[in-house]
């Protein structure tokens, strides 16, 4: 018998991919997902729409008598108007020619009801919807008419009543003119001219179009329920855990396997609950009533799509998490059952009407991409909240991920023990060294919220209680330090995690900082010039707005104040998170360069948040800048190097823009965006390389397996 | 081959602690087929679990094919094939797709994968049943999906628990035979079971459990010598007697069954 061969080269992506399609075959082959997968939306939507059809049809028919609300300035002028108005209505009922009139109340021969303004004007009045049409005598002589119809026009009976009362004004006019004059003639001033006068009405959005993402949003959720319940509990419930878990692969990698599994079949169930939703409101020729005059286009269909997959990235992760906990179907169901009628609260409240999308709904999970998906229909899309909506549910997906990596599969679920939950929440009894990916995950599913809701929050409050520059900037240096130092503590406090390995706190070799002090003070320049480089012109014009604009504000602040609440604060407080907390938490279970450049990635998305700006361009010098900072931490096996070149990099910068005239003098403006000159780069080039390269003498290649192998998992201290 | 050393696996039930294994030793050499035999509740399949890396020990170790399992899962999951009852199928796929599925999580070539199973499916006698559903066979036949589930990576240690429950006299014959085969092969293999007619047919030497403790350990003959029964179903009886003399004992009632 041959030996076995095994493959050459292990790739996780292929391990993961073979397993997510044995995932996918056995998912697809499964009528009850295809149920859920193809007839649901094909029933659903159809059966759904019949009955808003018949909902609006029932309230046009329940509807049928047409009262409209006039307002009036007061009794007197509503008294004068309604004696043009009775002219016009007579001549309307002689031009019937002896036919009976409409019958009253109807469109053709509407009701009326006289409205006077106590506390708000007849503007305020339409506009809130309190009358349907208001009307006012024009004053002076640039006045297009002797009234004034103030109608909403996003109302269509607001509209109507406009249209109607306006017919029966150029009827009195006619009736007018042929009575007194006996045909056109200019020199008499006409007594019911009129012009229209649309009322700015707010964006309230109609609850319908919520509805829309709502719908969808909810039925991504269902056809990933029955998948997840199935990969998970299932495979238990049927034995096949164990040849999972005997066979020579990671838990964590198996786990990918099932949420690629997973997320491929709520992505299809969102793109066929997308097609029968859009398809079903315009068979039924509902879409202006749900979409509006403006309909949708093909591009805000492709972003929902978007917001539709990270959701159902968000809701796979989530599910996979909750039904890791079951041992069985009918455990995982009792489970699942809670977290839908959980994940249908906020939806409701996303039915709130005139609810405005702000940075700190953007970052509730389920009401974010319920609103944004509204903001992309009704023509509002705004980039910031859809990168946070985006960005908050990536990281609360990842937080799910790494939870239910902790649990899938574990000896206690196995074996049937009583752990699990327990397990998960119970406080460590044993100091350990680091913290685990789980709990990096869930301190960045908590920075990131928070991080944008603090910021906002900081910022309306120095604004409203009128603090000065000055202040702010020693508010948003606290919030840093809550953020970045006090969040991480908390984690470290409740983990019993022992702070000197988990922060890298070992006193780094002079070289080592003398390497940090030569690249910090140099390396400016190469972020400063990917900066430009990724810019582009119409960019580089916002961002250079946004930084005069902040340069006028700073110009006043002391240099030393600067220094210590944008270079000094938030680099120390950074480094001790990004270096420190999450980076000694990744290295646990990646390699090097994998670690490394995620902590860089997450750094680099930190800062592309420049006040109410998101600037993706940011993400790259950030990003370099973050690569070198992990390298540097890895290498020496200490904080302080980075820490150090952190600080001295950002207070460079900080000096260099207090003392821009002197620079201007000397042909270099920082807020022109232009090219540093080439002499800088070349004097720069030489403290780079010299610095990289004490760097690699000073990281002493023990030290730094030293550190990994603290690193191991469960090792007491 | 598999060397057991002072194995322990505590279970926490609330605020009781239950002793599954207890300082349990034991060797097996490559071309031994070593029985583990114990009533139900003994530890066997906890012990088979703790030598595949599928629950971590209280304390003690094992080591496979010089591989420690704590230090190297991975190395050691590569050397062993498991083969248990309590394994279930994938009810989608068809044995086929899931015995090479499973090459795949063992990272075989395919071309080796799909040849192997072939030749499991031939060896094992399911070859006309390799392109059904794994829903639609009947637990015997399922038993030898899963056989040569545990084999296709053609592991030096085979792990078996209760291999024969639900086979037929054939099916049994087929995995007695195999046993055999693995023998020859220089594998080195644990079966645990409480059938004691099979373990006399297929095991060289035995380790009799009791409440996860090693109660006696030998070959048949040194057993009977030992414990001067003249079979192993007294022997058997003799642990099934301990165990109830204990639970007598618990309850307070002094009164002895033999």
């Amino acid at each position: 018998m041959k030996k076995p061969k095994q493959r050459s080269r292990r790739s996780s992506i292929g391990s993961t991919m073979r397993l997510a399609t044995k995932e996918l075959l056995e998912i697809l082959r499964d009528r009850r997902t295809i149920i859920t997968l193809v007839m649901m939306p094909l029933l659903v939507y159809p059966l759904m729409g019949i009955v808003v059809q018949k909902l609006m049809l029932q309230t046009v028919s329940q509807n049928t008598e047409v009262v409209y609300r006039l307002g009036f300035e007061d009794e007197p002028e509503a008294e004068r108007f309604g004696k043009i108005f009775r002219q016009g209505q007579a001549t309307a009922l002689q031009s019937l020619g002896g036919l009976e009139p409409p019958k009253l109340g109807t469109a053709q021969n509407p009701r009326f009801e006289s409205f006077f303004p106590e506390m708000l004007t007849l503007e305020q009045l339409v506009r809130l919807g309190q009358v349907d049409l208001g009307i006012t005598r024009g004053k002076g002589e640039n006045v297009g008419g002797r009234y004034r119809l103030l109608h909403n026009p996003k109302s269509d009976f607001s509209y109507n009543a406009m249209q109607f009362i306006g017919k029966r004004l150029r009827l009195a006019n006619d009736q007018f003119m042929w009575q007194i004059t006996g045909g056109p003639n200019r020199k008499f001033e006409l007594p019911a001219t009129y012009q229209e006068v649309a009322v700015e009405v707010e964006a309230g959005q109609p609850t319908l179009l919520t509805f829309v993402p709502l719908m969808l949003v909810l039925m991504t959720i269902t056809g990933a329920v029955y998948p997840a319940i199935d990969v998970t509990a299932g495979e238990r419930e049927r034995g096949t855990m164990e040849i999972l878990v005997a066979a020579p692969v990671s838990r964590l990698l198996v786990l990918i396997g099932k949420f690629v599994a997973v997320f491929v079949v709520a992505t299809l169930t969102a793109i066929a609950n997308l097609i029968a939703m859009v398809v079903t409101i315009y068979a039924l020729g509902i879409d202006i009533v749900i979409f509006g005059e403006a309909g949708v286009n093909f591009e805000t269909l492709s972003t929902i799509f978007v917001l539709l997959i990270v959701l159902a990235a968000f809701f796979s992760a989530t599910l996979l998490c909750l039904t890791s906990f079951a041992r069985s179907f009918k455990e995982a169901q009792a489970y699942l059952i809670p977290l839908m009628l959980v994940a249908f609260a906020p939806g409701l409240v996303s039915l709130t009407p005139n609810l405005q999308t702000s940075n700190f709904i953007a970052v509730v999970p389920l009401v974010n991409m319920v609103m944004v998906g509204r903001d992309l229909l009704a023509g509002n899309p705004n980039t910031v909240h859809i990168s946070i909506a985006i960005i908050s549910t990536l990281l609360y997906g990842l937080l799910a991920l790494s939870v239910a990596a902790r649990v899938f599969g574990t000896d206690a679920l196995l074996m049937g023990g009583k752990s699990g939950w327990s397990d998960l929440f119970s406080r460590q009894k044993p100091m350990t060294q680091v913290p685990e990916v789980s709990n990096a995950m869930f301190f960045l599913a908590i920075l990131f919220p928070a991080f944008i809701v603090l910021s906002g929050l900081t910022s309306n409050l120095a604004g409203k209680q009128g603090a000065s520059i000055e202040q702010r900037l020693w508010i948003n240096a606290s919030v840093t330090v809550i953020l970045f130092v006090g969040l991480p503590w908390v984690f470290c406090t409740i983990g019993r995690l022992f702070l000197p390995t988990t922060f890298f706190h070992r006193r780094p070799s002079i070289v080592a900082l003398i390497a940090a002090i030569l690249l910090g003070s140099s390396v400016w320049t190469l972020a400063y010039e990917i900066e430009v480089f990724s810019l582009s012109n119409n960019r580089m014009e916002e961002f250079m707005k946004v930084f005069e604009e902040m340069q006028i504000n700073l110009n006043q602040i002391p240099l030393w104040v600067k220094l210590v609440c944008l270079a000094a604060v938030p680099a120390i407080c950074e480094e001790l998170a990004f270096r420190g907390f999450l980076m000694s938490a990744f290295a646990r279970r990646f390699s090097a360069p994998v670690t490394i450049v995620t902590t860089a990635l997450l750094f680099g998305l930190f800062h592309i948040f420049v006040g109410n700006l998101i600037m993706f361009e940011r993400m790259i010098p950030s990003t370099f800048i973050g690569l070198l900072l992990g390298y540097i931490c890895m290498r020496t096996g200490s904080i302080y190097p980075g820490m150090l070149l952190h600080v001295v990099h950002n207070g460079l910068l900080i000096t260099l823009a207090h003392h821009e005239e002197l620079l201007v003098q000397w042909g270099v403006g920082m807020t022109e965006q232009e090219h540093l000159p080439i002499t800088w780069l070349a004097a720069a080039a030489v403290p780079i390389c010299l610095g990289i390269l004490l760097m690699v003498f000073a990281g002493d290649n023990n030290k730094v397996a030293t550190v990994s192998d603290k690193l191991q998992p469960h090792k007491a201290v | 081959m598999i060397q057991a050393n002072q194995l322990c696996k505590r279970f926490s039930r609330g605020n009781t602690e239950v002793i599954a294994v207890d300082n349990l030793s034991f060797t097996v050499e490559p071309g031994e087929a070593y029985g583990l035999l114990g009533p139900n509740g003994a530890g066997k399949t906890t012990t088979l679990r703790m030598i595949l890396g599928l629950i971590e020990p209280t304390s003690g170790g094992v080591v496979v094919d010089g591989f420690d399992v704590a230090a190297d899962p991975t190395e050691v999951k590569r050397r062993i094939g498991y083969a248990s009852v309590s394994v279930g199928v994938y009810p989608w796929l068809t044995a086929r797709e899931m015995l090479l599925f499973v090459g795949d999580l063992y990272e075989l070539d395919r071309e080796y994968s799909i040849d192997r199973v072939d030749q499991l499916a031939d060896l094992l006698g399911f070859r006309k049943l390799l392109d059904r559903r794994c829903a639609t066979l009947s637990s015997g036949e399922k038993q030898r999906v899963n056989l040569a589930r545990a084999l296709i990576h053609e592991p030096p240690v085979m792990l078996m628990d209760e291999p024969t429950t639900g086979l037929d006299v054939l099916g049994s014959s087929v995995i007695f035979d195999y046993v055999s085969f693995l023998r020859e092969q220089k594998k080195a293999v644990i079966v645990c079971t409480h059938r004691l007619d099979e373990a006399e047919r297929i095991c060289s030497r035995f380790g009799l459990l009791h409440e996860g403790k090693l109660y006696r350990e030998g070959t048949v003959d040194e057993l009977l010598t030992d414990s001067q029964h003249t079979n192993l179903t007294d022997l058997f009886m003799e642990i099934l007697c301990l165990g109830a003399a204990a639970t007598q004992s618990d309850n307070g009632s002094t009164a002895s069954i033999r």
